[in-house]
């Protein structure tokens, strides 16, 4: 089910309903939270729930072994840890068929045809269930956090919802079980609802997702990647920006509608998007860009390769892996790995600069230097192969002409999504203070009125979340 | 530290107002209807336009009154102005238009929604008997490709475009749009948007994919209502074929026909085979339109439907996207190379 349909919100409107009306009898309110998850992702599929089931079952089984394995001791016994290595493989594994089957299927056929055998078999075609990732993720973290003493395992229908909750379960943002767990054991006051800030961030959400990315994509991005050949330098470099614009609103707009849905049904998922743009530096970017996965990525594989800790060398090489890995992760594809690779290679660049130089560029610099970084290095990201992306760097200096891509509101679209950027967040803050203070009739007109600008404004029919697919 | 504690009390004290779950219910609720109301344009608009069944026919019932109410009340006013004032100043006329808008009226005299209705009498010459003949093209003077249709022509298109781009004697547009198709002129009018090409782009060569949404219920002029392939739908199907075709034919226009290829549903394939099968025999009897099998190209050596297929060096490789019917890069590449060696047997691309 997509957030912008009318689909998703006759459903919400129910799941709204259910939620609060239950949640006197806990039972009843964790089934109904748990048949409602599972209804929002069997849309897609009816066959993914059996494996978010499986996932959820599995999981829940090992955390329990892990934690009787483990006991109280400070430093967990071998037993543990050989279970803990096993439901990681396992979710690894599944992730790993569903995201990666064909790419080394495929590799593997055409690698033993070059040498002579010809097999010529049948390769089924794997469809990737959506979000997938996500909640394997959160799996990993919880099964780890129990390894390390970090958590308690959780109850089997507690657990259940917290790996499916729908909101955040299809494109993150990607929670800790010790975030949600209180959520569950300790549920919201039902007398105060921060009913401006959920509405805020529905509309939001669903204007940059909607109008904004989905402007950006048909206007000028999505005619530039597709005929690489054909653009000329500003049209390549305006588009560069204008998919930084894009794949933020996209996926932040995403966030937000995921957030404040969860805000009405009782629960604060963490924020994921902190004006990323507004870094002066690479490594700023990660702390606001996706933050809940950056933050997986240094708790779960940062620290686990060593983290910090010993000579230089390994410091980079961690800081490396770890961006590969990431890249890695978005897809089996060498213009991702490219991607993540030119990110490790950044912030490596930027800690030996930092701690063995004294050059420290101005603000404005830093910004200008960092946004272009980020903005370029989103080609490879965007680009259907690395051959792509090249044609268009090179594009990008040798091939000046016209630019009819490039119009004005394009480019007012892009400079207003970065203006907004650095607006500070006591405005926002401000204007959901003032919404707050309005009267019903105000409030009710003045949400239904965003809703339809937002539907006026974006395109007829709705695209899927570029971050499903992931 | 001063300032963010500075910045924690100012927060405190202008905490917004939090409220009640009834409430939030009842203004939700209120926002919602209110939505509908002020949406009810675009509501009918999108009920009008799903295949003709029970599905459409509650939806109709349960949007009209909505839209009686919202039309009564003047609710409709803020999202037409949004549409009529907004909407033009963001969108420009790309070439690649992906949101189906209202085809842009025809220059000329005749332009107006009531001359698209009546395909004007003489404006268009009549069938050639003879293939039609092409100039030579140029870097200077290009050869003018359009091609066009439903969500098929779209990654195919962009090959085509790739593809063509490269001879640097074929001046490429494409525009698709998505859900379209030759049964649902009401949905989007493709007859009277090609005419409008024709006269303002004036293309030489034609490529145009129809039939991916097709297969769905069909009203003919008298108001008749058939289901895909009763007999009623295949002639009114076919008849819409054959307008097309006498449209765009023409003694200097090459026409290429591209055919659905061979989905991953047995039952959607039938369906595309049927059609296949009308755009086959209609462009068959006419010298100017040339019809491109596409569903062999996508078939393996038992001739079933494989979403991964030798390449031409022989690598296996993905041709086809998760829903079964769409075509990846690589499959986009091997159908817009197919009908490029078409184009090339009417026109010398060898420079």
């Amino acid at each position: 089910m997509l957030f912008p349909t009318l689909t998703f919100a006759v459903f919400f409107v129910i799941a709204f309903t259910g939620n609060w009306w239950l949640r006197p009898n806990r039972t009843l309110w964790l089934l109904f939270l748990l048949a409602a998850s599972w209804t929002f992702y069997g849309w897609w599929d009816a066959r993914f729930v059996g494996l978010l089931a499986f996932a959820v079952a599995w999981n829940w089984l090992l955390g329990g072994l892990i934690a009787a394995a483990r006991g109280g001791a400070p430093s967990p016994p071998s037993g543990a840890r050989v279970l803990l290595a096993l439901a990681v493989a396992v979710d690894l594994g599944l992730l790993g068929w569903f995201k990666y089957y064909g790419f080394f299927a495929t590799s593997l056929v055409n690698l033993l045809r070059d040498l002579g055998f010809d097999l010529s078999p049948r390769i089924v075609h794997v469809t990737l269930p959506v979000g997938i990732s996500f909640f394997t993720f959160q799996a990993i973290s919880y099964v780890v956090d129990i390894f390390r003493g970090a958590i308690r395992p959780m109850r089997p229908l507690e657990f259940a919802v917290y790996l499916s909750f729908f909101p955040q379960l299809v494109a993150g943002p990607i929670v800790r079980a010790s975030e949600f767990a209180p959520q569950l054991a300790n549920p919201a006051d039902p007398r105060f609802l921060p009913m401006a800030e959920a509405f805020r961030l529905i509309f939001s959400g669903l204007f940059k997702k909607v109008v904004i990315s989905s402007f950006l994509a048909s206007e000028i991005v999505d005619p530039v990647f597709a005929v690489p050949g054909e653009a000329s330098s500003l049209e390549v470099l305006v588009a560069s920006y204008a998919y930084a614009v894009q794949i933020y609103a996209d996926f932040s707009g995403y966030t937000d509608i995921a957030i404040g849905c969860a805000l009405l049904l009782g629960f604060r998922l963490p924020q994921n998007f902190d004006a990323p743009y507004r870094a002066r530096s690479v490594r700023e970017f990660w702390r606001r860009w996706h933050m809940t996965l950056s933050r997986w990525l240094r708790d779960y594989l940062y620290i686990p390769l060593g983290g910090n800790r010993g000579p230089r060398a390994f410091v980079y090489r961690n800081l490396f892996l770890t961006m590969l890995l990431g890249g890695l992760w978005h897809g089996a594809a060498w213009h991702f790995v490219v991607w993540g690779a030119l990110h490790g290679l950044a912030l490596i660049a930027e800690r030996h600069l930092q701690e063995r130089t004294a050059w420290r560029p101005s603000p404005v610099l830093a910004w200008l230097l960092t946004f272009h970084f980020v903005s370029l290095t989103w080609i490879f990201f965007r680009a259907e192969s690395i051959g792509d992306a090249l044609t268009l760097l090179g594009r990008l200096l040798t091939a000046p002409g016209d630019a009819p891509l490039v119009t004005t509101p394009v480019l007012a679209v892009i400079a207003a999504a970065l203006a907004a950027q650095f607006v500070p967040e006591s405005f926002t803050l401000r204007l959901q203070w003032l919404y707050s203070r309005a009267g019903p009739a105000l409030q009710a007109a003045g949400f239904a009125f965003g809703l339809v600008l937002v539907d006026a404004l974006g395109p007829e029919g709705v695209a899927p979340f570029i971050y499903f697919q992931f | 530290m001063q300032g963010r504690r500075a910045h924690i009390v100012r927060r405190r004290n202008r905490r917004e107002r939090l409220f009640p779950v009834q409430q939030v219910a009842a203004i939700g609720l209120a926002a919602l209807i209110l939505a509908a109301l002020f949406d009810a344009d675009a509501l009918l608009e999108d009920a009008r336009g799903k295949p003709y069944g029970t599905e459409r026919d509650v939806s109709l019932a349960i949007w009209r009154p909505v839209h009686w109410v919202s039309e009564a009340l003047a609710l409709d006013e803020p999202r037409e102005w949004v549409v009529q004032e907004l909407r033009p100043r963001l969108y420009g006329e790309s070439a690649f238009v992906r949101a189906p808008g209202p085809p842009p009226e025809p220059a000329g005299p005749a332009a107006g929604a009531e001359a698209d209705r009546t395909p004007a009498p003489s404006a268009e010459p009549t069938p050639a008997a003879r293939p039609p003949r092409l100039r030579r093209p140029t870097a200077e003077e290009p050869l003018r490709l359009w091609v066009g249709g439903d969500s098929m022509a779209q990654v195919f298109g962009e090959s085509l475009v790739r593809l063509a781009s490269e001879t640097r004697l074929i001046d490429p547009t494409l525009d698709y749009r998505i859900s379209s198709g030759l049964t649902r002129p009401d949905y989007f009018d493709w007859p009277s948007y090609l005419r409008s090409v024709l006269e303002q782009e004036r293309p030489e060569v034609l490529v145009l994919v129809f039939g991916a949404n097709d297969a769905q219920g069909i009203v003919t002029p008298e108001g008749e209502i058939f289901q895909p392939f009763e007999d009623g739908w295949v002639e009114e199907y076919r008849r819409r074929v054959r307008e097309v075709m006498d449209l765009v034919e023409g003694p200097e226009r090459l026409v290429v026909w591209v055919g659905q290829p061979i989905a991953a549903s047995e039952e959607y394939s039938r369906r595309m085979a049927r059609l296949n099968a009308i755009y086959a025999e209609e462009a068959a009897g006419r010298p100017g339109v040339v019809f491109v099998d596409s569903w062999s190209l996508f078939v393996d050596d038992g001739g079933r439907y494989s979403a991964y297929l030798p390449d031409e060096d022989g690598d296996i490789v993905l041709m086809r996207q998760e829903d079964g019917i769409h075509l990846t890069r690589a499959g986009g590449d091997r159908l817009a190379k197919a009908v490029l060696e078409v184009i090339a047997q009417y026109v010398p691309l060898e420079p």
